[in-house]
Order: structure tokens, then sequence, then C-alpha cells
């Protein structure tokens, strides 16, 4: 078991280095709050972990699930992610420009699903028949989800035109 | 309209669209306006998104995580240990280990008492043979009986080996779950651990020193983090802090005196406690050792075991299930 455990942390810091920052850019944009992005992030990869020293696979499709996961638990408890006027304030932007601003606003606009398969497919790059195997419902409910949240940004970036 | 809401649809997911469709999609593009600009708005949006600066994560989140890897115990924190799975194999325990102690209780004091768990951890209650008056008592009544055979639960009964002293047997019943005396039907497993008043608390040597507990003890069985046990505790007088375990002395040739400590609460026995008695069958002028003991019927609790072997007499025990009983034999001459 010790060679186990071993390789399961020399798996998990692999998969910090390489998930490490989009995850925790993921969470980010999905509850718009550093500090259950920061929890989401942590919790994920000690699951992670506990996955890993049962000798099962983890990948970014599972890290992205099971993060996503935790932040609609956040949502659902609506423990830390009321509506917060001072919530772009919160996104660490090093170079704010403008355009940056106009999408962090119309960001905080839309609702946390829209803002997840958005950034899913845009950011990360998943299809939209993997963001339905993470979220648990068909692709063809993710291609909807994702013309919605696309109108909605459109219609959102427009006003913010 | 539903045309140019499916070709939305695709432009919405453009990057995935198979080289079939994403051509489909182009030819469409050409001669319809409208989704140009659907395209051209949609194009500009993962532009955006793409753009929007990295976020670098604080390093507390990898310093978090490789702490909580090398403490396993706080990444273990939500793991509940399936207690109801385990409960029967811990009643069992609870029952070997009553029927242990008590047969060592019996090796050591020479009498001739029977085991038998009561299905009630409720307030105690002493009760005695009527060859000794009731001694009064503060607290549980106390009572004399004359041993009567029971069925059912688990008994161990010592042979009719000579004692030490004629001095009468008192039989003595408490509330808890372990019946010294007359048996008392209850199943074995089902007897919660930590409602057992422990026997080493009952001590009935030549000496006669009796302690027994005269408060209901709690079950060790629990809800533990929300989950329900196997071995639900419910009882039957509301739960009273424990209170220190009275000493009831026996002398030898007079009769037993009960000790409470000061301030100790009294016990109120209750038509529904479960008695615990203890009893001596006959005079035996010498103490009986306990030599073997046999389990019998299948030992669903726990296997066979065993006492090393003294010269005489011999004690049988025999297990009954579902109600187990362990009895000896008459010592051989």
């Amino acid at each position: 078991m010790p060679e186990a455990v071993s390789g399961a942390d020399e798996q998990l810091v692999c998969l910090m280095n390489q998930y490490e920052r989009p995850l925790y850019n993921f969470l980010l944009a999905v509850v718009r709050n550093n500090d259950v992005a920061l929890d989401c992030a942590q919790d994920t990869f000690l699951r992670a972990y506990q996955h890993l020293k049962r000798g099962k696979q983890v990948n970014g499709a599972w890290l992205y699930t099971v993060a996503r996961n935790r932040a609609m638990d956040e949502f659902r408890q609506k423990r830390r992610t009321q509506a917060d006027p001072e919530v772009l304030d919160q996104i660490p932007v090093h170079e704010p420009t403008d355009h940056v601003l106009a999408v962090q606003s119309i960001l905080a606009e839309m609702s946390p699903a829209d803002r997840e398969v958005l950034y899913l497919f845009d950011v990360a790059g998943f299809k939209t028949d993997e963001i339905g195997a993470m979220l648990g419902v068909r692709g063809t409910a993710i291609r909807q989800r994702l013309s919605r949240a696309r109108e909605r940004f459109r219609v959102l970036y427009g006003a913010e035109a | 309209m539903k045309q140019h809401d499916q070709f939305a649809e695709m432009l919405a997911r453009r990057a995935e669209l198979t080289p079939a469709e994403d051509a489909r999609l182009t030819e469409h593009l050409t001669h319809c306006s409208q989704c140009r600009h659907t395209a051209e708005a949609y194009n500009r949006q993962t532009t955006l998104l793409r753009s929007l600066p990295e976020v670098v994560p604080p390093p507390a989140l990898r310093a978090t995580v490789l702490t909580g890897i090398a403490t396993p115990a706080a990444s273990r924190a939500r793991w509940v240990f399936p207690l109801p799975f385990f409960a029967p194999l811990v009643a069992v325990a609870a029952a070997l280990l009553i029927v242990g102690v008590a047969l060592l209780h019996h090796a050591n004091g020479g009498l001739h008492t029977a085991i038998a768990p009561v299905a009630s951890p409720t307030a105690g209650e002493i009760v005695r043979q009527p060859t000794a008056p009731p001694v009064p008592h503060t607290g549980g009544s106390i009572k004399r009986h004359r041993p009567t055979p029971h069925g059912g639960a688990t008994s161990v009964q010592s042979g009719a080996g000579p004692r030490a002293t004629n001095a009468p047997a008192p039989t003595y019943s408490s509330g808890g779950n372990v019946a010294l005396g007359a048996t008392v039907p209850g199943p074995v497993p089902s007897t919660p651990i930590g409602a057992l008043p422990l026997p080493t608390a009952i001590s009935l040597g030549v000496a006669g020193r009796v302690n027994v507990p005269l408060a209901p003890t709690v079950p060790a069985f629990g809800p533990v983090n929300g989950h329900p046990t196997a071995v639900p505790y419910k009882p039957a007088v509301p739960h009273k802090p424990a209170v220190p375990l009275p000493t009831i002395a026996i002398p030898p040739n007079a009769p037993p005196t009960v000790a409470m400590p000061p301030g100790a609460p009294a016990p109120v026995p209750t038509a529904t406690s479960g008695p615990i008695k203890v009893s001596r069958v006959a005079p035996s002028p010498t103490p009986t050792s306990l030599s073997t003991v046999t389990p019998v019927a299948p030992p669903t609790f726990g296997p066979a075991f065993s006492v090393p072997a003294t010269p005489t007499p011999t004690l049988t025990a025999a297990v009954a299930v579902p109600a187990p009983t362990v009895t000896s034999t008459p010592p051989v001459p």
C-alpha cells in the first residue's frame, strides 16, 4: 500500500501541475467568489487523491465534474454565493481592460448553468457530449443550453456595448 | 425560422461540428445574413472568453491539498464507519465477553450462577433469596427468591460442588443486561455492549462482595454522525447520568448489606426494567472451579472457547441459538 499511496501522491502532483490553474479559473468563473473557488478546488483535488489511492483513474473530465458538482453544492446551500455587488472586485485581474471588465460583468449576470457550459465549451475545450456526461444530462440538452447561453451573452454584450 | 434555430444551434457549437455539418453550415451562411451576424457574435464571444486573463491560484490551494494528503485523518473526516454492518459482530463479541467474564468469576468465586442478558437496559433492581431478610436500601429494592429453572436465554450453571461456607446464598438482580441467577429470556446478540453492567462489578466470591450498578447505563451504540446503528437504544426510562457504583458487601454468614455512596441517587425500579438476577443455586463449601466449557449448539455469536482445565469439577456450557444456553454439568467426582 505504501507504493500505491506514493503513486497516488505523484499522480496528484501531476494533476495539480496540469489542472490547478484551469480548474481554479473555471470555478472562479462559475462561483464568482475567490474563497468558494478555493475551497471547491481543494476539495476536488483531495477527492481526486482518495480516488487515486483506491487505484482508480482521474482525468480532466473527472476533475471538472467533481469541481462543478462541488460548486453546485455551494449554490444549492447558498452559503457563500449570495449576490454581492462587489463580486467583480473579488476577481483578481492583473490587467483589467475594458473588454475584460465587460466580460466579467456579463458572466456575473448570467446564470451559473450558462456560465459553466460556456466556459467548459469555449475555454476548457470540452465537447457538448463530454459536458453532458459531466453534468449528467444528454448532449442535446447541453447543446440547447449552450445555444441559449450564447444568445444571453450576445444580448448582454450588446447592452454593455 | 425553424431552420435558423437549427443553424444557430450549430453555430453555437461550431468548434465540434463534423466536416459535413460545417460544410452545410458554411453553405447556409453564404446566403443568410442573419446567421452570418449570429456567427460573428458567437465568434466574438469565444474570443472574449478565451482572452480572459488566467488567474493564478493562490498558493494556499496547493499547500492545503498537500497538507491534506499528508494527514489522512483530515481527508477521511467525512467517511463514516459502517457501524450497522459491524453491529451484530460487536453484539456477539459483547455476549462472548460477558459469558467469558462471568465464567471467570465462576471459577474464582465458586458460585452457582446463571447468566443471561436482559433485553431492557433499565434501572436496577436487586432481588435476594428469601433466606435472608431484605436489606434496607435507599435505592433499589432488595429481595430474596429461590432460583427457578428458566428456559431460553443463556444460562451458565456451575456444578454442585462443595462450598466453603454455608452462608445464605443471595440472589441479586440488577437492571443491567446481565442476569446472574435465574435466566431471563433475551437474545444474546442483541445486547448492546454499552448497556451491559460490567460483570466485574458483580463479584460473588465467598466473601460476598457485590458491586451492582444501580443506574441505567447508556449503550455504546448510538447515532454516529447521524447514522442510526443496527441496535437502537430505546431506554424505558429517561436517561440519568451515571452514578458511582454502590457496593453491596455480603459477609459470609450474615445478611448482606448494601452500601451506597453518599449523594448517589436512588435507583427506581421500573416495571419494564429487565431484572438482572444473581443467584446461588445451592450452598457449596468450596468454590467450584471451571475446567472446560464446551459449546454444544451452533455458536452464532462466536467460536468455541475453553478454559484451562483444573482437576475437578467439570463445567460444561451449552450455547443454544436463537435462545442460547450455557449449562453446566455437575462436577465429576
